[in-house]
């Protein structure tokens, strides 16, 4: 008797799981309010996460006493038809930068129907710049708009100056860092970072320079020292040498 | 208990009394459909690409029907996840179309609708995208409405050609316009086991790259200059010996290395120095030498200095030299390699209307300040001051040059006398000669050089004309192997080769 008993209770309880395997849960949207992250990513195969940059108003004019930095972001959650407006906001722990004096936040810009906007830091050229480097770790702050999103990318950090440091990414294809040289290279290229292209499989970013680009650049720049030197014959310092009195060659 | 019994019985009446067979009661008519008939046609197709793709299957739509007609091509799915976006290629009942897609497997469908019913008929054909450009002569000339390419290849090239094809207009298929610009030089470049295998091609505005197996578009213009602020002026390419780039751009040199990764290889700014380089470089020469060319503004032949991206002059010669490279001060007509791998170089006096060839052996490895070979006084030859184009024989003691209308066969090293080896047809005017000389040459050494190309304009139309001749001998023969029609005034031919 037992045994019928449970052959009939295989039977219904067979049923019920047919029965309801047919019944299959809508999936939940999100519900949540809107957020933004930094998205930040390196232009290689795998678009690591990047979580700092550096600045310098060295290849700025003089006049010029602010510039704007724009970090990107991804937002969470639908899009939506109107502009919205991410801002950032401070993280004391490792800031050197003061805020209003140092640098501001602006609104920055999710346009219309886009996933992706960035925020924005103003950065100002202050006096202490001169003398060193000035740090500021941020993440998304609260607005109309947006709250912070993914915890992986909720800080980031900018740095700047307005002074001569050599840059980790000194090109090789340079020869021997000096400040007079490096100062040489800003005001011929206008560029004073030099980032490598992560990988060649992939084209280059502006911005991203290979070996070759760079060797290219040093060939540039050694005509330029050329025409530098020669157009400034009987000048004290020509042919240029640097702060520590050695001839600048490329 | 009971009731649980009659309720799973009840179930199971419920569940087989549901499946009644439909008896129906409908009236059946007869339809008559479109039929195609593929009979003997076989199901696959291989094409060359960018080549016509022409299948003509019978249709016979019912009497008194209209039928329209849609080709379908799409990429064969290789696996689940493919996706397969298809592309109408024709309205047509005979499919008679260029295939421009990458090399690869696809499916061409013919769907037929029969308007009066609706009722559509398929039938599906697999198309098989190849290149077949291992080897070849490729032909750049200046049509109408731009440049463009064409390809051609003969059993006179490979002994793996069995028939004769000409691809037409190469390049406007593959951009969908013809090149601007004044058409100016067309090379191939392949290196085995690396990743060079292209095709690079210039107008006096433009310069760009293409994939050597299917002439795919790769990179132009500022993408394939290192400084964009480079103004756009090719004139002169090659890919020499030492595995570098070489182009002459606004008479200046611009050379860039071989790379792991094509994104990478693009030319940076010119070499810098006190020169004006003339429009004419050779493949091959010493690594010593990285590159070499003629300062027309200075009149010597240069070295260039990859170390520095700097050039430099050759040693002064010692006694009993022909000639100095560091100054020949004469105006360069043309430059090529030839027997021994030295450098064959044609030349006009800077006044009066002396010609001359002189022959320089770059393949040392030393420049002892000895390299030169020979000097030929050609001023004696016909017809020479009216000579355009020069090619010089890697087996023999002869040179070609060619002028408006005739070749002449230059026997430089026993009796320095030219005679006429070919004239051709009246109205035509001689626009473009070149040799058969591929690169690499490892598996068509027994068709390299054995003809010469010769293309033609008679004002309307150009030709090239296949020429067969005697490698040793230069004697070329007088009937034409093949004759090719182009759409404009040929400015270069190139030998396509892999290995």
């Amino acid at each position: 008797m037992k045994t019928y008993f449970k052959q009939i209770n295989a039977a219904i309880i067979l049923s019920s799981v047919i029965a309801f395997w047919s019944c299959e849960r809508d999936i939940i949207g999100y519900e949540q309010d809107a957020r933004v992250y930094f998205f930040e990513r390196a232009n290689d195969v795998t678009a690591t996460r990047i979580t700092q940059r550096s600045f310098t108003f060295l290849t700025l004019k003089e006049e010029q006493q602010k510039d704007t930095l724009h970090i990107k972001v991804k937002t969470m959650g639908e899009v939506s038809a109107n502009d919205r407006y991410p801002i950032a906001k401070t993280i004391k722990e490792g800031t050197t930068a003061v805020e209003g004096t140092d640098y501001e936040f602006i609104p920055g810009l999710v346009a219309a129907n886009q996933i992706e906007g960035y925020v924005a830091v103003v950065l100002h050229r202050t006096v202490r710049l001169k003398q060193e480097t000035v740090m500021l770790n941020l993440t998304i702050g609260e607005s109309a708009d947006f709250k912070g999103g993914v915890r992986e990318d909720d800080t980031f950090s900018l740095s700047w100056s307005d002074r001569l440091v050599r840059p980790d990414n000194w090109p090789f294809a340079f020869g021997a860092y000096s400040n007079v040289k490096y100062q040489f290279v800003i005001d011929e290229l206008g560029i004073a970072d030099y980032p490598a292209q992560l990988s060649p499989r992939i084209e280059a970013k502006p911005g991203e320079y290979s070996l070759a680009d760079l060797t290219d650049m040093a060939s540039q720049l050694r005509i330029r020292l050329r025409e530098v030197n020669e157009q400034n014959v009987g000048n004290p310092n020509y042919p240029l040498r640097d702060e520590n009195g050695v001839l600048i060659v490329f | 208990m009971k009731g649980i019994i009659y309720l799973v019985m009840g179930l199971f009446f419920a569940a087989f009394t549901s499946c009644k067979e439909d008896l129906g009661s409908y009236d059946y008519v007869d339809t008559d459909i479109v039929q195609i008939d593929t009979t003997g046609m076989g199901s696959t197709y291989r094409i060359i690409r960018l080549s016509n793709l022409k299948i003509s299957p019978k249709i016979r739509v019912p009497e008194g029907h209209n039928g329209t007609y849609q080709w379908l091509l799409y990429a064969k799915q290789t696996s689940n996840n493919s996706s397969m976006n298809s592309k109408e290629i024709s309205d047509r009942p005979d499919l008679d179309v260029v295939i421009a897609e990458p090399i690869g497997e696809y499916v061409a469908e013919l769907i037929v609708t029969d308007q009066t019913t609706g009722i559509k008929s398929n039938v599906t054909f697999n198309v098989s995208v190849t290149a077949n450009m291992e080897f070849g002569m490729m032909i750049l000339y200046q049509g109408s409405a731009g440049g463009d390419v064409d390809f051609i290849r003969t059993p006179a090239l490979s002994s793996t050609i069995t028939e004769k094809t000409h691809v037409k207009g190469l390049y406007s298929l593959s951009m969908g316009k013809p090149l601007s610009g004044q058409a100016k030089f067309i090379w191939s470049a392949y290196q085995a086991f690396q990743i060079t295998n292209w095709i690079t091609l210039g107008s006096d505005n433009y310069l760009a790259r293409f994939k050597g197996g299917d002439f795919t578009f790769i990179r132009d213009q500022e993408d394939i200059y290192r400084r964009r602020e480079t103004e756009i002026n090719p004139q002169a390419y090659v890919y020499n010996s030492n595995s570098l780039h070489v182009l002459v751009n606004g008479k200046k040199l611009h050379v860039t290395g071989n790379g792991f990764y094509e994104s990478d290889i693009k030319f940076p700014g010119a070499v810098d120095g006190n020169y004006e380089v003339a429009p004419y470089l050779v493949q091959r020469h010493a690594s010593a030498f990285s590159t070499i060319a003629y300062d027309q503004k200075n009149g010597r032949f240069i070295r260039y200095y990859l170390s520095n991206n700097s050039i430099g002059d050759f040693a002064q010669p010692t006694p009993g030299q022909l000639f100095s490279l560091r100054n020949v001060g004469k105006d360069m007509l043309y430059m090529c390699n030839g027997a021994s791998n030295y450098t064959y170089a044609f030349f006009k006096d800077k006044t009066g209307n002396g010609r001359w060839m002189h022959v320089i052996d770059f393949t040392k490895s030393v420049d002892g300040g000895d390299l030169a070979v020979g000097m030929y006084d050609m001023a004696a030859l016909p017809e020479i001051e009216q000579a355009k184009y020069y090619q010089v024989s890697g087996f023999g003691g002869f040179a070609y040059y060619a002028t408006r209308d005739k070749i002449y066969n230059y026997a430089y090293r026993n009796a320095n006398t030219a005679s006429v080896a070919f004239q051709v047809p009246a109205g035509e005017e001689i626009t473009c000669m070149r040799f058969y000389k591929p690169i690499p040459n490892i598996r068509v050494t027994d068709k390299e050089e054995r003809v010469l190309y010769v293309a033609t304009w008679n004002g309307t139309a150009g030709k090239v004309y296949e020429l067969a001749l005697n490698e040793t001998s230069g004697v070329i023969s007088s009937n034409p192997v093949s004759t090719f029609e182009v759409g404009g005034r040929v400015v270069d031919m190139a030998a396509r080769a892999t290995n």
